[in-house]
């Protein structure tokens, strides 16, 4: 049973329509790995690819009648999980009266682009910078920047700051790419080129997000998103260099190694036969070798397949189906841990706290609806009191001039 | 702020040429309608008005997306004087300074770094009257303020020779500017600081 607006009761049956959460929290609800994307059956390894290409849709309840016909012992379905990346056929939203489980999530400005692509974004401006010997111009232009209402200045150089949150990450893609054209000033011939597509890149891709926090989209904006991102997609190869993962580097390294010992029992080989200065020319042929090796390695090797990546591409199509992105961001929801449950826990014994938390949240809550009801109250007596004053008061005014 | 008396004191603690200043005042005073709020168009007349200089001037703007919801922008100018006990701040506005079809893609608006920003008292009329104004230096756009194919954004200098000083009115104010310092004469307008500056320019 609801209170209605108009002061009726009804019986209502609520149907879920949003989940929002961060996209960890997407994959164990749906059921599905953590490199899926809840909505789209794209393969892993095309995450990163050509926002344009249209893949199925999910179809969650084909899982699960997949997943009963694996019970009789059907051969095939879990290669077929496999395939679409499902880990479990039957998830928490299947049974759920007139809900679409891929409708469920939502795409999320504060983790996808903020916390989610504009690190990434500037990590990969880190390795462009430090590449071409620019790292201290972008610290100086950084430290630089005026202040503006509604934008808190940067008090320390960009390399010295550890930790960035989520409202500092949106000032930074307010800035970066005016810093990034400062910083980046003044190329050489070599440069132009590079310091261009990469200037084109970072542009699109803020310029994306700042589209995808207004409130209301024509189709005119929705084309220049979808612009935008394909401009991203198009120069995003430029920072591929610095994609370079920790696995990736491993095995690059382990390889040059590898490469390095056979080269090493090669010259030893040989060495009784040759002189020195014919051992010098070799021994550069083998360096630049092995250099261009590995640059060939971490290129095939690097990528930008990763879910965030591909999320962008479910923007422009989220607009006229659900409407505004901004709504659905788990900011608000962020924002109120401090007050729900970082305040509760630090006045708590420590011992126990999550009892200690959800008592002293519901005691504060419950004192802030009393003061509230006790405050319009006391509004609704004095207007009382005022009414009353207000027909009397010509009577003292008469007795006042009498 | 110092108390300022008149248009030459003023000249005096900025700095500049008086004869400049009274060249500036007049251009203003011609460009204002004429009526009985407008300003004495005589050199000695104005220039022994009472003036006086403030801090920092107060902009209403419009939120984006709504247009009937605004904001507050404060555009400081402390001179040469410290700001918070840090360097001193002339804050960057938006001047209306021509029609959509002028100044490229800034559709005639310019940059201007506030130089000061005073009131002058009408005592010669019967009301008055004050006038506030702000002094600036207008940033004139690079390439006729069309955007850098390369950046992607629109660049702003301080003219090599000829006068860049110009009294405004403040209703041709706009808002407040952001621009991020590229070399000695030079500075890069952004455009992405906030979602209204996006919409309007790009």
């Amino acid at each position: 049973m609801v209170d209605c607006a108009d002061g009726k009761t009804r019986l209502c049956f609520p149907i879920l329509s949003a989940w929002i959460a961060d996209h960890a929290e997407h994959a164990a609800l749906h059921g599905i790995g953590s490199k899926s994307c809840p909505k789209s059956e794209v393969p892993s390894k095309e995450l990163g690819g050509n926002p344009r290409k249209i893949y199925e849709a999910r179809d969650y309840t084909l899982y699960w009648e997949k997943a009963r016909e694996q019970e009789s012992e059907e051969a095939g379905i879990a290669e077929y999980f496999q395939q679409v990346g499902v880990k479990i056929g039957r998830n928490v939203f299947t049974v759920l009266y007139r809900v679409n489980p891929a409708d469920l999530h939502k795409l999320d400005l504060l983790h996808n682009i903020y916390l989610g692509l504009f690190k990434h974004m500037m990590e990969w401006v880190e390795g462009f910078l430090k590449k071409h010997k620019r790292q201290q111009a972008f610290d100086s232009a950084w430290e630089e920047i005026p202040p503006y209402p509604g934008f808190s200045v940067p008090k320390r150089a960009y390399r010295k700051v550890t930790q960035w949150h989520g409202k500092e990450m949106r000032n930074l893609g307010r800035c970066t790419a005016a810093v990034l054209v400062s910083t980046l000033r003044n190329p050489d011939s070599s440069q132009h080129q590079d310091f261009n597509i990469a200037l084109k890149c970072v542009g699109a891709l803020v310029d994306f997000s700042l589209m995808t926090q207004y409130r209301s989209h024509t189709p005119d904006k929705l084309a220049y998103m979808e612009r935008y991102l394909q401009t991203f997609h198009q120069t995003k190869d430029i920072f591929l260099e610095f994609r370079t993962s920790k696995s990736t580097r491993v095995e690059v390294n382990s390889q040059d190694r590898e490469l390095r010992r056979l080269i090493a029992n090669q010259i030893a080989q040989e060495a009784h036969h040759i002189s020195a200065a014919q051992r010098r020319r070799p021994a550069d042929q083998n360096r630049l070798q092995r250099v261009n090796r590995r640059a060939d390695l971490i290129q095939r090797e690097n990528h930008f397949n990763f879910i965030k990546m591909h999320y962008l591409s479910h923007f422009v199509s989220h607009v006229p189906r659900f409407g505004s992105i901004l709504m659905y961001s788990t900011k608000m929801g962020e924002l109120a841990h401090k007050a729900q449950i970082k305040v509760g826990y630090r006045r708590s014994n420590k011992n126990n706290a999550a009892r200690q938390i959800l008592s002293y949240y519901g005691r504060k809550h419950a004192l802030g609806m009393r003061l509230q009801t006790i405050e319009a109250l006391s509004k609704a007596k004095n207007a009382l009191v005022m009414g009353n004053g207000g027909m009397d008061a010509p009577a003292s005014s008469r007795s006042a001039s009498w | 702020m110092e108390n300022i008396g008149t248009l030459t004191e003023l000249c005096r603690a900025l700095n500049i040429d008086y004869s400049d200043m009274n060249e500036e005042m007049l251009c203003f005073i011609r460009q204002t309608i004429a009526g009985d709020q407008r300003l004495p168009s005589d050199r000695t007349e104005f220039g022994s008005l009472p003036v006086e200089q403030f801090s920092h001037l107060e902009i209403p703007v419009s939120e984006f997306p709504e247009a009937d919801v605004f904001q507050i922008h404060r555009a400081r100018c402390s001179r040469t004087k410290a700001f918070c006990n840090g360097d001193p701040r002339n804050d960057c506005i938006w001047v209306q300074a021509g029609g959509e079809e002028s100044y490229g893609d800034l559709r005639g608006r310019v940059v201007a770094r506030l130089l000061a920003l005073f009131k002058i008292r009408n005592v010669l009329s019967g009301a008055g009257d004050v006038h506030r104004l702000p002094l600036v230096r207008i940033l004139d756009p690079v390439g006729t303020g069309k955007f850098h194919r390369g950046s992607g954004h629109i660049r702003v200098s301080k003219r090599p020779n000829g006068r860049d000083m110009r009294i405004v009115s403040i209703g041709a104010v706009i808002r407040q500017a952001h621009v991020i310092t590229s070399g000695e004469r030079q500075w890069i307008m952004n455009h992405r600081i906030d979602l209204w500056m996006f919409n309007e320019i790009y």
